[in-house]
């Protein structure tokens, strides 16, 4: 993805509200270079979660509660609340799991 | 599982000295199931080979929706109420762990990327040797008649542009246009015209890399209706 976000900042939070409307996300996420980024990790979050649906059908696990995506130099880590807001956590560097979430408000 | 990948299933799962035996001493690891492209290879999840193998058909799509779009996923950690799921890629192979909650992720990722290793080592001993070309490859002497030319049918670009415009409903534009490239590529959709079975075929193939099951279906009936 040859998005610019991570250029400017070494973490993005972006709150989503139950509808996938962004409640809360820092200023550069609103600048026109990232806007395109942006929307694409929103999708992401969706497109994610719909996977884990057939995933949890499939297996029996139970309601997805987060997804994180771990690539080269990139980590997108996804929180699907139970009031069906969702929270995106875009950082440079890997983390665990448990640190990405305990870090959400 | 096919009899074929018995072999791999005893090499990779079989046994103290499998490549996984090592897998298993971590931690919180319940399962687990190797595949290559959508093809399991071992799996010892509690569930029936068909199941698995959906659930396997599902992980490669996934993933193939990010190399798709040039994204290379090293790994994926889902998190239900239940269980854990670690997906760790490497090229074509993949490895799906069944972890208890709150285990240690980033341990288990490390362990199993190195183990993934092995994985690629046992999928290419399993590759068969490769076979002398057919005797229609090879190229006659006197010319032949020139191939009758396929039926006109359906444009590529036409296809493209129906495709384009169903998906860009569910997904990103640009995720779109280069999932559709890079498919309608690799089922060989270089012609000018296509029959409209294959048209079909390939066109299906694309739309099934969306994730949500009832906009899959959806769209593959509109798809459908407007091929005809």
């Amino acid at each position: 993805m040859g998005g610019n976000l991570l250029d400017e900042v070494s973490e993005v939070l972006i709150h989503l509200d139950s509808q996938k409307e962004i409640e809360k996300a820092p200023d550069c996420v609103f600048h026109k270079d990232n806007q395109e980024e942006a929307r694409i990790m929103i999708f992401e979050s969706d497109y994610v979660l719909d996977y884990s649906n057939e995933f949890s059908d499939l297996l029996a696990l139970g309601k997805p509660l987060f997804a994180s995506v771990t690539e080269p130099g990139r980590q997108t880590s996804f929180r699907y609340n139970p009031d069906s807001s969702q929270d995106i956590v875009l950082t440079k560097t890997h983390r665990g799991i448990e640190q990405i979430l305990s870090a959400l408000p | 599982m096919t009899p074929s990948s018995n072999t791999a299933a005893s090499q990779l799962l079989g046994g103290s000295n499998s490549i996984l035996a090592e897998l298993y001493s971590q931690p919180g690891v319940s399962g687990c199931c190797v595949q290559s492209g959508s093809t399991v290879l071992a799996h010892d999840l509690p569930f029936s080979d068909d199941r698995v193998d959906r659930f396997a058909s599902r992980v490669d799509h996934l993933l193939l929706s990010y190399t798709g779009v040039g994204r290379t996923v090293w790994h994926i950690c889902l998190g239900f109420e239940k269980f854990w799921v670690l997906v760790l890629a490497r090229d074509r192979n993949s490895l799906s762990i069944l972890l208890q909650p709150n285990t240690d992720t980033t341990m288990i990722a490390s362990r199993a990327a190195h183990l993934l290793m092995g994985v690629d080592i046992v999928v290419e001993k399993m590759k068969p040797a490769p076979k002398l070309p057919p005797a229609s490859a090879i190229t006659p002497l006197v010319p032949s008649m020139p191939a009758v030319a396929e039926t006109p049918g359906i444009p590529v670009a036409e296809l493209e542009q129906l495709l384009t415009a169903l998906l860009s409903r569910v997904m990103g534009s640009a995720q779109t246009s280069k999932l559709i490239a890079r498919e309608l590529q690799r089922q060989g959709a270089n012609g000018v015209a296509l029959r409209p079975e294959r048209a079909r075929e390939m066109g299906l193939a694309v739309i099934d890399f969306i994730g949500n099951r009832s906009k899959r279906d959806a769209l593959a009936s509109e798809f459908l209706n407007a091929i005809k």
